[in-house]
């Protein structure tokens, strides 16, 4: 009897613990100390985080400014060389180092964004691994066993597909874009065919990938719905008929565990999405900020600086913004792949 | 002030020069240099303080002193085979002007290239 209170108490104490080490270090500054028992009054656990949101948006927003000024500060350079020797001699050699310089300045801070949305994408992939089956588990066990194990792998399938596009093929991506930029202000634009090209084809690529994430939950979510109200029918008209005497009062019960498995699958869900937003809020704010800091820089060396300047920054904007855009599409399948599950009939 | 002054003696130098050149090519040549040199030692300044500005700006927003470093070289290596290459023009030595643009574009390239591997570093870490 005592060796079986200690294995209780083991369980119900190191369990919570081993729950709270899958999440991602990276989303504890938003997320604080909420933990999943914290999501039963979510109003508190939103107005904490929200503060902390609001808190750590000074910081993005200062440092995507600052990367905005360097970056202006190289496009009036460019200019003085240009307007200084007339366009004539060294002028090419001017705009060409004023290039190189807007694209030498904005390289550090297009690191540091392309690296901490690699990285988002790579802690979305390993809580995902850790969250969608601890979620369709407590969804089996509340009564949709089809839907959740349908929704599981479909939803496994689809994440590592939107995952693996954006890691492999989305980021690297947005570096080339950068890059084509770069040679086509320094080239004239000749280049310029290029860069819509790629643009477009980032476009697509993001917008094709949630789309079908989308449809392909939605649809699986459709199909198993029926199937799952039959499986329960069926196992408690099972339960009631096969079992004698105590056949009705099992059957009875089952429902009640289904309940508290469904109370269990909504937190764990719940607390999920809480997570997914406190990992992705500071480096797709930041990824916004810098995007939009560019654009305003793009617009103010309208005044000094040629049209090749001027594109080329904004050229460096779009292409965060289309690595902003792949990370938020990632975390928004996890999003979308968790709520399939809290909105699992039962 | 200093403007003021600059652009007096700049048209000082053009009259003198045009007067004389008829009767002393030479010498109207070396007017003609002085007074671009006494231009150009005018802008030294305030094209000093709008450097210094630029680096504490620079500074202020974290960008690479590498960076900026390398454009102003360029810009001033542009300003500068410009002078020259016009110097030379207007003593009639059309070919060696050339030579100087030449010689301003790939010295502005050279300038440059610690900016393109800046550039192709910040890439490669991208891809």
């Amino acid at each position: 009897m005592k060796k079986i209170i200690v294995l209780f108490l083991l369980c119900f104490f190191l369990t919570p613990q081993a729950y709270a080490e899958e999440v991602p270090d990276s989303a504890r500054p938003i997320l604080g100390d909420i933990e999943s028992g914290d999501v039963l009054d979510p109003a508190a656990a939103l107005r904490s985080m929200g503060q902390r949101m609001l808190d750590g948006l000074t910081e993005p927003l200062a440092q995507a400014m600052k990367n905005a000024s360097a970056v202006l500060i190289c496009a009036v350079l460019a200019s003085l060389g240009d307007v200084l020797s007339l366009g004539k001699t060294g002028s090419g050699a001017a705009r060409l180092a004023g290039v190189l310089g807007i694209t030498a300045a904005a390289g550090s801070g297009i690191g540091g964004i392309i690296g901490s949305l690699a990285a988002l994408i790579s802690d979305i992939r390993a809580y995902s691994a850790a969250l969608l089956p601890t979620v369709a588990s407590a969804a089996a066990a509340s009564g949709a066993p089809a839907s959740a194990s349908a929704n599981l792998a479909m939803a496994t399938l689809c994440m590592n597909a939107v995952l693996a596009a954006a890691e492999k093929f989305i980021i690297p991506l947005v570096t080339v874009m950068v890059a084509v930029a770069t040679a086509s202000a320094a080239f004239d634009g000749a280049l310029r065919g290029v860069f819509d090209m790629l643009s477009r084809i980032a476009r697509w690529l993001v917008i094709g990938l949630s789309t079908a994430f989308t449809a392909a939950i939605g649809v699986t979510k459709v199909i198993s719905a029926a199937a799952d109200e039959a499986a329960v029918k069926a196992a408690r008209a099972a339960l009631t008929t096969l079992v004698p005497v105590v056949g009705r009062t099992i059957s009875d019960a089952s429902e009640a565990v289904a309940g508290s498995f469904a109370i269990v699958k909504n937190t764990s869900g719940v607390f999920g999405i809480l997570v997914v937003i406190a990992l992705a809020y500071t480096p797709i704010v930041s990824a916004a900020a810098n995007y939009l800091g560019y654009k305003i820089a793009s617009s103010l060396a309208q005044i000094v600086a040629g049209q090749e300047i001027t594109r080329l920054i904004s050229d460096i904007g779009t292409a965060i913004g289309y690595a902003a855009a792949t990370a938020a599409v990632s975390a928004l399948a996890l999003f979308i792949g968790v709520a399939g599950f809290i909105g699992t009939v039962t | 002030m200093a403007a003021v002054r600059a652009i007096a003696v700049s048209l000082v130098a053009a009259a003198l020069a045009v007067t004389i050149r008829r009767d002393n090519p030479v010498f109207a040549l070396m007017i003609a240099v002085s007074a671009a040199l006494f231009l150009m030692w005018t802008a030294i300044e305030p094209l000093r303080e709008l450097t210094d500005e630029l680096f504490t700006l620079a500074q202020e927003a974290n960008l690479q002193a590498g960076v900026i470093t390398s454009v102003l070289k360029c810009v001033a290596i542009g300003i500068l085979a410009r002078f020259g290459s016009d110097i030379l023009r207007d003593s009639g030595m059309s070919a060696a002007s050339s030579s100087v643009e030449v010689l301003g574009v790939a010295a502005g390239l050279w300038s440059a290239l610690p900016l393109l591997r800046m550039c192709l570093e910040a890439i490669r870490s991208g891809l």
